[in-house]
């Protein structure tokens, strides 16, 4: 799953999400960020570390979201360009970047654009989707659920303006 | 949520003394040398040399021993080849073990997946952490590198030769925001792993485990399994006990030092910290065998009270025992078989075996337990002195050497037997005598624990500063250890002697070997109580407990501040007053002393009055003897009087007891003896070094216990 002309997008949406689920974890999402679109598998491969050398003692796992609100966002990213592709293809890969950001409300419509609006049943299928993959990433239902709101509450939020 | 600590009384510095971390790493060390000589030693790896032992014994037999001939020792060389090639390869093996430590901080680096922390997305935490470890005193500040992507909230302190890391799991970041209180408490864990000087020995131990099996054992295996799976049995399993026992300590070395840094963790952390929650959290894990802390619930126990850090673990002391055992067998055996070359002649070999038969094993056992038992004996008296309830455990101590020695020596074990086994008699004697040796180690050993703890508990009430009490701490040790190297010393030679004498066939030859050790020990004895060497021994034994109370005034308890942690506004309570009562001794040894010049008086009256002028020499001597065994009684019957208290001075106290009382009795005797039979200086000195060194030996042996059984059944 290439998504090098949108890893930009991913990561800003991502951190925005980060940033209202999260911010806990803000330091670390840089890092977590670049070793995501270096292999984003083994990113989403968190193992608890048992007893350690000079460590402090097993302790209780944290459960961290920005590997999976990567993942999520990624995937929405990729599913919601190939939807649309047969529409932007004639528009060129710099408006599918810039209306991908209009539309994740990133940056203001690019001239000339048509950006098309999502219905309610696409949002939908967008959450529903956004939910499976944060479930399939290992978070619990609230959390994915958490994750699948927000993300979709920014796509409603930016279709409406 | 802050978990408060309950109400204590002032936790006492355990960092005042030498850590057990410390002394489980020196048995390490020791295990792992001497477990490398034994397995590059084995007929595996050193090309079947002729053992150490049939070639001694045919040079006894040969009765090249017997005369100073300087002939060549019948011996091949090859036994001096295996000796040097085991010493080369153990050298070898502790440079591989080096290298090792030098790369862990790499490998922990690649196989954590750890990356530096950029000060882009960190530079409070980089701030933060940089600024405790100022406060902590950490000379160099760490390097933080971390894995954003473990879900951990724990993080791991490693590095090499100075160069110190924290490891930073991604869980633990989150705490940052989250948890600020819980996220400093862990980095304070691990700058106390730092502080406490952790680092480079846990390393090193991992790392000397790794070179000993690779390098040591699974070479040893192969060539076993491959040239000879018949002797499995007797080298395998030895060598197999031997990793066991090295298994075991890296263990405790790794576990010894949490506690340690928990305790290092708190000082900083205060009293309102959140340590004690976030060890509270932990999970309690349920791998006995390979978890590498204690159980959260034990962690905050020592937390509250540190004196459960104090006493000597039995274990250790077991340990001590078996790795001290192992180490003389080994290390004799090579030093020995060193000497065993054909071109060298008797009277060099004789010397350098008769040291290190002598002197090796005693110097090296009384340095081992006394280094490892009684600098713990020391951290005990100090929980003791401050009125915490621990156990010294004192006699525990010395049985758990006692039976680790015994552990040691059978593991150790290398005489050679005949082709058909041992006869069963022989096999039960020479068992039963080394029950006996065994008792005479425990006993030894006892005493010499005992007179520690005396000395640490006059000099631990008297001390105003952490400074001089590792003085006080090293020179105690030292003169216990001397001690203690004195007696081990003379019981391995008798042990090991009589052993080979019972078990081994031709008994001629062995009869020379121990007649030569008998009369070796025989002189030691009769040096050590017929000279004055005897006598300044005891003197340094009395010296050393009496020179902390004459002329000091007792401490107060802003002097004995250095013993307590987080003391605050609370006082620490001042050392109870010295009990050694020397007024008390000198009432008791006087009297004992008038008493035997009242029956000298009655003796030399007699004569006056020529009831003595007509016996025989013979019954004169009988007469010197009785007086030297009387004289002798008196001072033990004084001892016993003076312990009758009991106490933690009772054996002190006898001691000095016995040695005032001596004095005046033996300079007495020797004005006695030079009246009847003329003035000889040799046995004026003879008499009175025998009246002293005896009277003090049955005081210890028998005056003080008797005194203070006597004194708890009444």
């Amino acid at each position: 799953m290439a998504v090098h002309e949108s890893d930009g997008v991913v990561r800003e949406v991502a951190r925005k999400l980060v940033t209202e689920l999260a911010p806990e974890e803000l330091p670390l999402f840089r890092p977590i960020a670049d070793a995501y679109f270096r292999d984003a598998s083994s990113t989403l491969d968190q193992r608890h570390q048992g007893d350690e050398l000079l460590g402090f003692g097993v302790n209780e796992a944290v459960v961290l979201i920005t590997p999976v609100v990567l993942a999520v966002v990624h995937d929405i990213v990729v599913h919601l360009t190939a939807r649309l592709a047969d529409q932007l293809a004639k528009e060129g890969g710099d408006v599918v970047r810039g209306w991908l950001q209009r539309l994740f409300g990133e940056s203001e419509r690019p001239a000339g654009a048509t950006v098309p609006a999502l219905s309610q049943a696409q949002l939908a299928e967008v959450r529903q989707r956004a939910y499976d993959t944060a479930l399939s990433h290992g978070l619990k239902a609230e959390k994915a659920s958490l994750v699948a709101d927000s993300l979709t509450a920014g796509l409603a939020t930016q279709a409406a303006t | 949520m802050t978990v408060a600590a309950p109400a204590a009384p002032a936790r006492l510095n355990v960092f005042a003394f030498p850590s057990d971390t410390g002394v489980r790493f020196i048995l390490l060390l020791v295990t792992l040398f001497s477990a490398s000589l034994f397995v590059y030693r084995s007929p595996f790896l050193a090309g079947r040399a002729d053992p150490y032992g049939p070639c001694m014994a045919r040079a006894y037999a040969s009765g090249q021993f017997s005369s100073l001939n300087g002939s060549a020792i019948p011996c091949p060389a090859g036994e001096w080849m295996s000796a040097t090639g085991a010493i080369a390869a153990t050298a070898a093996l502790g440079g591989i073990a080096f290298l090792v430590y030098l790369l862990m901080p790499a490998w922990t680096r690649w196989r954590a997946g750890f990356t530096p922390v950029a000060r882009e997305d960190a530079a409070e935490i980089i701030a933060t952490v940089t600024a405790m470890a100022d406060q902590a005193g950490v000379a160099r500040p760490p390097l933080l590198v971390w894995n954003p992507l473990s879900p951990s909230a724990s993080a791991i302190a490693f590095g090499a030769w100075g160069r110190y890391i924290i490891g930073l799991h991604g869980g633990l970041v989150t705490r940052w925001s989250t948890d600020r209180e819980g996220f400093l408490a862990v980095i304070r864990h691990e700058l106390a792993h730092i502080k406490n000087g952790d680092i480079d020995r846990t390393y090193l131990t991992v790392a000397s485990w790794w070179a000993f099996l690779l390098a040591a054992l699974v070479p040893f295996t192969a060539l076993s399994l491959l040239w000879d799976r018949g002797s499995i049995l007797g080298e395998g399993i030895r060598a197999a006990a031997l990793a066991f026992l090295v298994y075991v300590i890296r263990n405790a070395v790794l576990r010894a030092r949490e506690n340690y840094a928990d305790v290092r963790a708190s000082v900083w952390d205060g009293p309102n910290g959140a340590l004690r929650r976030v060890i509270a959290a932990l999970p309690r894990s349920k791998d006995v065998f390979s978890r590498l802390h204690p159980r959260p619930d034990q962690r905050l126990r020592v937390l509250d009270d540190t004196s459960l850090l104090f006493p000597v673990a039995s274990s250790d002391a077991f340990l001590t025992g078996v790795v001290g055992s192992v180490a003389v067998t080994n290390l004799t055996n090579t030093v020995a078989a060193l000497t065993l070359r054909g071109n060298l002649h008797y009277d060099i070999a004789f010397v350098a075996v008769a040291l290190a038969q002598l002197i090796g094993p005693g110097l090296l056992l009384g340095v081992l337990t006394i280094g490892v038992v009684g600098s713990g004996v020391w951290r005990v008296s100090f929980a003791l002195l401050a009125g915490r309830r621990v156990h010294a455990g004192v006699l525990r101590l010395a049985i758990a050497i006692g039976l680790g020695m015994l552990v040691g020596h059978l593991l150790g074990f290398q005489v050679p037997g005949e082709a058909g086994g041992f006869d069963p008699v022989r096999l039960a004697a020479a068992g039963l005598w080394l029950i006996i040796c065994t008792v005479a180690f425990v006993g030894g050993m006892y005493l010499i624990l005992r007179w520690t703890m005396s000395g640490a508990l006059a000099w631990l009430g008297r001390l105003s500063s952490e400074r001089t009490l590792r003085l006080a701490t090293w020179i105690g040790v030292a003169l216990a250890a001397v001690l203690a190297a004195g007696w081990f010393g003379l019981v391995v030679v008798l042990r090991d002697s009589f052993e080979a004498l019972l078990l081994l066939q031709p008994a001629d030859a062995m009869a020379k070997i121990a007649a030569d050790a008998v009369g070796a020990a025989g002189a030691l004895l009769g040096l050590v109580l017929g000279t004055p060497i005897g006598i300044g021994a005891l003197m340094v034994s009395l010296a050393w407990p009496l020179a902390a109370v004459v002329g000091r005034p007792p401490q107060t308890a802003t002097d004995w501040r250095w013993g307590f942690l987080n003391l605050g506004p609370q006082e620490a309570a001042a050392p109870p007053a010295n009990t050694l009562q020397v007024a008390g001794i000198v009432r008791i040894a006087l009297p004992t002393a008038a008493v035997y010049i009242v029956m000298l008086s009655a003796l030399a009256a007699a004569r006056a009055a020529g009831l003595l002028s007509s016996i025989s020499q013979q019954a004169g001597l009988a007469v010197i003897v009785g007086l030297v065994a009387a004289a002798v009684l008196l001072q033990a019957l004084a001892a016993a009087i003076v312990a009758f208290p009991g106490g933690a001075f009772a054996g002190v106290r006898g001691l000095l007891t016995s040695f005032v009382a001596g004095w005046p009795i033996a300079a007495a005797q020797v004005v006695f003896i030079a009246w009847l039979t003329g003035l000889d200086v040799v046995v004026s000195v003879l008499t009175a070094c025998l009246v002293v060194n005896c009277g003090a030996v049955l005081s210890l042996l028998a005056g003080v216990p008797l005194g203070v059984l006597v004194g708890r059944l009444r």
